[in-house]
């Protein structure tokens, strides 16, 4: 009975044992909450673990002077958090007059917030992280009105005065690129205003009239043999509003190995050419571009199996003008060009016309939208080209639609129908000493859909509270909210330095707000993604016409992906030739791989 | 398990921040910038502020030269400048800051002497003013 009664009191008190166990266990729990974030006040004795300035290029210095403001490893006080903010905003402040300049004329929108978390659930550890989250957008005044985005690919500021100075006075562009007949190539893609160096050459008084860019290019082929090469210089009086006419003046030095059908082309040039530039008011003329030069080059290449070589002069005429239609961007251009090649008896003096229209629009709301770019084509020749000048068919490294309207990579005369499954100038006539010539005449027609998955992105602008009360405002609404700002302070400025009434000035800053910075703006807040990977498909339709041999029509289509992050963008695919019968054994894996502001 | 049992907890939510909602050039040489900012206190109570910064050109950049808070305490002022933050500025509002708070900030940029009691309550009654306008 003892022995029982002694069992039975060991097996209750491992009982007790075991629910006190639990019961600590249960006690533990309950001290063990999770206190949410931007509820920590200072009584509640946490201690600063960490704080994060998320940004590009952060200065040491500053992220120095934050951590000592809120106290890396003392007790923890919310007030000291919006003094931090200020510091950084100040840092931010200082960095907006040390722009590229490319970005001289630009707007800005500045949102600063901050998340304070513990660092663990365990309540036996108190410490804090301070993230401090600077938004910063800049858009560019002047390149608004191109069918270009004017705005760095990310929310994070640059802090850039870490920025090396090289990145700041090159402004580089470098990528990756792919063609059946080019081959595997690289390019850089360099500019710099020789009047307003970033960190190295802003002098005192420089104002935003003037801009003296000297820009290079080139691009070498890993396979074969090719090249380009240039170097500009241009003197820009840039247009920053609709009362404006601005004009540039030109040289351009190029020197290149092309391919030309099944041959080899060398051409070196020198253009000398001027322009006028402006914002229209209409709707599907938001921005043009009138151009006229003259054109001295030396031209190396092998039709018919015989070396030519042959100095020729040409004139050039072109206009370009971008428009927003029914929610989309457009862009019309028109080329005219005569040439005189000399020294061969051969080679008469001809006159080629083309014009481009292009459309691009986002369908559907929100940052998954279904992109829709259409291509439309053609140009005539009046004489006798010689084979250079003459229409082929084939894939082309430059984007008509979003390269800026400024730029000389505009110039050019186009080379015939874009056919993406082609080479560069591969698609032309089959002839004599196994040798392919050009057309007089051509059509062309693209299409590229991109497709949206929306597990695949991440919006620019993320959809975050920022206050509940006294009403409720997200990061969104904020920066959208500064479209107000943006209409009532140009309407201050024109009436207070422009002279105009306050019923003028009204009317003009709403127009001025309406085409440029709202659209801008909502893209922003809306549509913009941090990155985003995006199926695409391609359709090409081209036909070149010479009227001693007749017509060639090819047809093509094809499949790829794109992936933007941040500044990064690469694009591959495969288009395969679907007509004619001679060319469907042609296809062409397409890539470009391309990365650019670096700050 | 601790971490199926435990629940959130705090004290009261304050998520700080700031906002640039305007930057206005009034004459050649000088710029002010108007921002709007959600301070916390210790205890997390909100703190809505106007921040006015004056810069003037010295040499080829612009430097601050002085900067004025306006701490918002009426519920009225809280919401205009809540208001402000969703809806942007009105343009009755930019042009109350150029032609009633820069005027009295600029001497104080020219001089580079502090505002004195009765000062600093004129520029806030003319900031008050401004959001309000």
């Amino acid at each position: 009975m003892n022995l029982y009664m002694l069992f039975m009191i060991f097996k209750n008190s491992r009982l007790i044992i075991l629910l006190l166990a639990c019961n600590l266990l249960l006690i533990n729990n309950m001290f063990c909450q999770k206190v949410a974030c931007n509820t920590i006040t200072a009584d509640m004795n946490f201690t600063v673990s960490s704080v994060k300035i998320i940004g590009r290029w952060v200065p040491k210095e500053l992220q120095a002077k934050v951590e000592q403001l809120i106290g890396v490893g003392q007790p923890f006080d919310p007030s000291k958090v919006g003094l931090a903010e200020e510091i950084v905003r100040s840092e931010i402040i200082e960095s907006d007059g040390k722009f590229a300049i490319r970005l001289l004329g630009s707007t800005s929108v500045l949102f600063i917030t901050s998340d304070i978390c513990p660092v663990s659930d365990s309540s036996e550890l108190k410490e804090v992280q301070v993230v401090i989250h600077p938004y910063y957008l800049r858009i560019d005044l002047y390149n608004i009105g191109n069918n270009i985005l004017p705005i760095p690919r990310t929310a994070k500021p640059t802090f850039y005065k870490q920025v090396p100075s090289l990145l700041l006075a090159t402004a580089p562009y470098i990528g990756l690129m792919n063609d059946r007949r080019f081959g595997t190539s690289a390019f850089i893609k360099t500019t710099t205003d020789l009047l307003h160096i970033p960190g190295i050459y802003n002098p005192s008084g420089s104002s935003k009239k003037l801009r003296l860019d000297f820009d290079i290019d080139f691009s070498k082929s890993f396979n074969n043999s090719f090249y380009n090469s240039s170097g500009l210089l241009q003197l820009i009086h840039p247009v920053y509003a609709d009362l404006t006419i601005g004009w540039l003046l030109g040289i351009i030095y190029a020197k290149n190995l092309l391919s030309l059908n099944i041959n080899d082309y060398n051409r070196e040039s020198t253009k000398m050419f001027a322009a006028i530039h402006g914002n229209g008011k209409k709707s599907f003329l938001s921005k043009y571009m009138i151009s006229a030069g003259v054109e001295f080059s030396q031209n190396n290449y092998t039709p018919l199996n015989n070396k030519i070589q042959n100095p020729e002069t040409g004139y050039e005429f072109s206009a370009l003008i971008d428009g927003r239609v029914a929610k989309g961007l457009s862009r019309m251009g028109i080329w005219f060009n005569a040439g005189i090649p000399k020294n061969n008896i051969n080679l008469k003096s001809y006159q080629r016309i083309a014009g481009k229209a292009g459309y691009a629009v986002s369908i559907g709301r929100g940052h998954n939208n279904v992109d829709v770019e259409t291509t439309l084509g053609s140009g005539y020749t009046w004489g006798t080209p010689p084979t250079y000048s003459e229409y082929f068919a084939g894939n082309t490294a430059s984007d008509f639609l979003y390269v800026p309207l400024n730029s000389f990579s505009n110039m050019p005369f186009p080379e015939g129908p874009v056919i993406r499954s082609l080479g560069e100038r591969e698609g032309g006539f089959s002839s004599a000493f196994n040798s392919v010539s050009g057309g007089t005449l051509y059509l062309g027609l693209n299409l590229n859909f991109s497709i949206p998955v929306s597990k695949w992105s991440s919006p620019l602008i993320p959809d975050i509270v920022i206050q509940d009360e006294p009403r409720r405002i997200t990061i969104r609404s904020a920066i959208k909210g500064q479209v107000t700002t943006a209409k009532s302070f140009i309407a201050n400025d024109l009436a207070l330095n422009g002279g105009l009434s306050d019923d003028e000035a009204d009317a003009a800053a709403e127009r001025i707000v309406d085409k440029d910075i709202k659209p801008t703006i909502n893209y922003l807040a809306d549509r913009a993604n941090i990155y985003s990977i995006k199926p695409l498909l391609f359709f090409d339709f081209g036909e070149i016409n010479k009227p001693s041999v007749g017509d060639k029509i090819w047809a093509a289509s094809g499949a790829g992906l794109q992936l933007n992050i941040v500044n990064a963008k690469l694009e591959i695919g495969y288009v395969q030739t679907l007509f004619p019968k001679s060319d469907v054994s042609k296809g062409n894996f397409l890539m470009r791989f391309s990365v650019q502001n670096f700050y | 398990m601790p971490s199926t049992t435990s629940i959130t907890t705090g004290g009261k939510k304050c998520k700080p921040f700031l906002l640039r909602v305007m930057i206005f050039s009034p004459e050649s040489g000088y710029k002010f910038t108007i921002e709007i900012q959600k301070a916390c206190s210790s205890q997390n109570e909100p703190v809505w502020k106007l921040l006015f910064d004056l810069y003037k050109k010295i040499g080829a950049d612009f430097q601050e030269v002085v900067s004025v808070e306006f701490v918002a305490g009426d519920p009225n002022d809280i919401d205009k400048i809540a208001a402000v933050t969703e809806d942007g500025m009105k343009r009755s509002q930019v042009r109350s800051f150029r032609d009633d708070v820069y005027p009295l900030v600029k001497p104080f940029g020219d001089s580079g002497q502090k505002p004195n009691n009765d000062q600093k309550k004129m520029i806030d009654d003319s900031m008050k003013k401004a959001i309000n306008a």
